[in-house]
């Protein structure tokens, strides 16, 4: 325990005395997340939108004047002609088009049903279905606002237009509640794995490249009370981050911690430590800091980002990158996030995940102290 | 009848074709300030490694205080305190923190560890700088910290690497008093140094070369060792006195102390005598004073020593 202590307690010197590594310690979550967060976004914030109304009646521009009033939706427009169209998406004026054919207001009366052309830009996917469903939704909610009017003037009460039924489903469904919500927790589990590999990757190897190694392998020390000792200060520091990283969460994300703090603590702290050990074990087994960084960053971001299920479900993935997943702290620690930020679930109803993490978290760390060399 | 600090049996580190340390033996006794005597790259520093376990022997044995290096290095470390030929400690820690640390590490109890590390920060004058950070303080004060470092643990074998490079002579000499005094308190000293004044302060030396441990001794029997006699001569211009006087076979331990040269002379007669010599410089154009003789000193021997080993290529 004395020989631990010293150990951690010259390794957070080093840490107070580097402003470099304890300003990277602090502010990168709030760049990272804060730039995450807003770059990260699967919801569409603008709608550039234009028309083609053939029609040029009363019920033609009210339709405009309506969907122009809708939140999200900007009016870039009227073109004359629809051949037009692929003009104002080339130039990316526009993301959609609606045309309102001509004969709109008199079939409107004569109570048919007038189907009404959305025409999407769909070069970018995700913003094409978005526009798609916007679109499509204001137009019909228009469309069963005017059969409400006209069925209430006919004395029908409740009798509903055609288009209307589909239209309500697409109106309900709010995407930007569900996308933020569901990246936080995710972006919070990156952003420290990124940080704890990146902090300790340089620990062993420094003092390599620094020749202080060399007192080190001459000292007693044991390699396990070296390890935890230089662990410890970075684990301290990682669940400073965390704090950061849920505080920016709740405030500009609007994502607040529905459950026990404590257990978010609790596995936050198994989290860092394996992300740290992970970090520390890339020290131990290269031979430059920039070789230690890299290896570090390499192996914990880019499977994190893509099979933690962080923005993929692991569910869709084939079966051998599921296996892969599964052993990722990340995976189960976001898992943990959401359940105890999102829906204020107990520890003990996501038992597999805790003790999957537990048992990856004691897996690094003897990983590390096992690949420990006090050869020079 | 205590038992050797340090044996070391027919030691061998070779880098690939290179033999770094070949057959290398010694024996130090508890209270001995041992000398290592050599050259830069003649195999000491790789000796001093492999006792601290920091490098695997290719052959041979190193017993510790009765422990074999080979299965018992843990236990050994805790026995040994290492001053490297390079400052490597903490350069952002204070030099009071570098001192708590290594105290930590090596185990040193907790009540006893703020005692001692006062007490070395007052023995090796550290106490002006102990607020200050070790990469900011002087050279000569950071061997002294190096060594305070190595010291606190009370080690029964101290491995000491040029600890005095870079230092003045003035301090030098107070060093080796914290030395000698270590040593009367029953801590075997293995010293290295390339430094002669330094050699004569040790109770015994080796002199390597090479690889190879060319002779032992006490500083007198290493004297001793100097056939002949020594002399010395004013000289000018001294640059080809001193290339002259090296193309003579029959002088030996040649060497240039600003304007005075200095040979050995094998024999007091004939062409080999040393009138003879200053003689035959004044005949090749140098200015010459008359000869004096010198007291015979370990660098002698050691300039003689390198000069008769046989030259191989590595």
């Amino acid at each position: 325990m004395r020989r631990i202590r010293a150990v951690a307690r010259k390794e957070w010197l080093h840490i107070i005395r580097d402003p470099r590594s304890l300003i990277a310690a602090l502010t990168l979550p709030v760049v990272l997340l804060v730039l995450y967060g807003y770059a990260v976004n699967l919801d569409l914030n603008e709608l550039e939108w234009a028309v083609c109304d053939q029609d040029q009646s009363a019920t033609s521009r009210a339709l405009i004047a309506n969907m122009s009033g809708l939140e999200r939706f900007t009016f870039v427009g009227a073109i004359d002609d629809p051949e037009d169209t692929e003009q104002l998406f080339r130039l990316g004026t526009a993301r959609g088009v609606v045309v309102l054919p001509a004969g709109l207001e008199r079939d409107v009366f004569a109570g048919r049903t007038v189907p009404v052309q959305v025409l999407i830009d769909g070069s970018e996917g995700t913003i094409a279905s978005l526009a798609q469903s916007y679109l499509e939704g204001a137009v019909n909610a228009f469309g069963a606002q005017i059969s409400r009017d006209q069925a209430r003037r006919r004395g029908l009460a409740g009798a509903l237009g055609g288009q209307a039924i589909e239209a309500r489903t697409r109106i309900y469904y709010n995407p930007d509640l569900i996308s933020r919500k569901f990246l936080v927790p995710g972006l919070i589990a990156i952003v420290l794995m990124m940080l704890a590999a990146l902090l300790t990757s340089g620990v062993v190897v420094r003092e390599r490249e620094r020749g202080t190694f060399e007192l080190l392998a001459a000292s007693p020390i044991a390699p396990s009370d070296l390890i935890i000792g230089k662990l410890l200060p970075y684990i301290l520091l990682g669940l400073v981050d965390v704090v950061i990283a849920v505080v920016i969460g709740w405030v500009l994300f609007d994502v607040p911690v529905v459950g026990s703090p404590l257990a978010l603590i609790v596995v936050s702290a198994i989290f860092v430590l394996t992300a740290s050990a992970i970090g520390l074990f890339f020290s131990c087994v290269t031979s430059t800091q920039q070789a230690a960084m890299l290896l570090a960053l390499a192996s914990t971001v880019i499977p994190t980002m893509l099979l933690s299920g962080f923005a993929y479900p692991v569910r869709n993935m084939p079966l051998f990158l599921q296996g892969v997943a599964q052993v990722l702290p990340a995976t189960h620690y976001i898992a943990l996030l959401r359940g105890i930020i999102l829906r204020g679930a107990g520890l003990m109803h996501m038992w597999p995940n805790v003790a999957a993490l537990v048992a990856i978290g004691l897996l690094w760390p003897t990983v590390a102290i096992r690949r420990f060399r006090k050869a020079l | 009848m205590s038992q050797p600090a340090l044996v070391v049996t027919d030691l061998v580190r070779k880098f690939g074709d290179f033999t770094a340390v070949d057959h290398v033996s010694l024996e130090v006794q508890p209270g001995e300030v041992f000398g290592f005597l050599g050259p830069n790259g003649c195999g000491k520093s790789t000796t001093i490694k492999m006792i601290c376990g920091l490098l695997a022997p290719t052959a041979g044995r190193i017993v510790v205080d009765g422990l074999d290096v080979a299965t018992q290095a843990e236990a050994i470390r805790a026995r040994l305190g290492y001053v490297a030929q390079f400052f490597n400690l903490y350069d952002t820690l204070t030099v009071r923190e570098n001192l708590l640390f290594f105290g930590g590490v090596y185990g040193v109890p907790a009540g006893e560890l703020e005692q001692r590390v006062d007490h070395w920060i007052d023995r090796l004058d550290l106490g002006g700088v102990a607020g200050q950070r070790a990469g900011q303080i002087s050279v000569g004060l950071q061997r002294s910290l190096a060594l305070a470092a190595a010291v606190l643990h009370e080690p029964v074998m101290l491995l000491l690497d040029e600890p005095t490079s870079g230092v003045d002579p003035v301090a030098r000499r107070a060093f080796f008093e914290v030395i000698a005094e270590l040593a009367a308190s029953g801590a075997a000293v293995l010293v290295t140094t390339h430094v002669m004044d330094e050699a004569e302060r040790c109770h015994r030396l080796s002199l390597m070369n090479r690889g190879r441990l060319v002779t032992e001794g006490t500083p007198t029997e290493i004297r001793a060792l100097a056939g002949g006699s020594i002399w010395q001569v004013e000289v000018a211009p001294a640059g080809r006195a001193l290339t002259l006087a090296e193309s003579r076979a029959d002088l030996s331990a040649v060497a240039l102390f600003g304007t005075k040269l200095q040979y050995r002379v094998a024999e007091e007669n004939g062409t080999g005598a040393p009138e003879a010599v200053a003689e035959w410089l004044r005949e090749q154009g140098i200015t010459t004073g008359p000869p004096k003789p010198v007291r015979p000193t370990i660098e002698h021997v050691f300039l003689q020593v390198l000069r008769d080993a046989p030259e191989e290529q590595p």
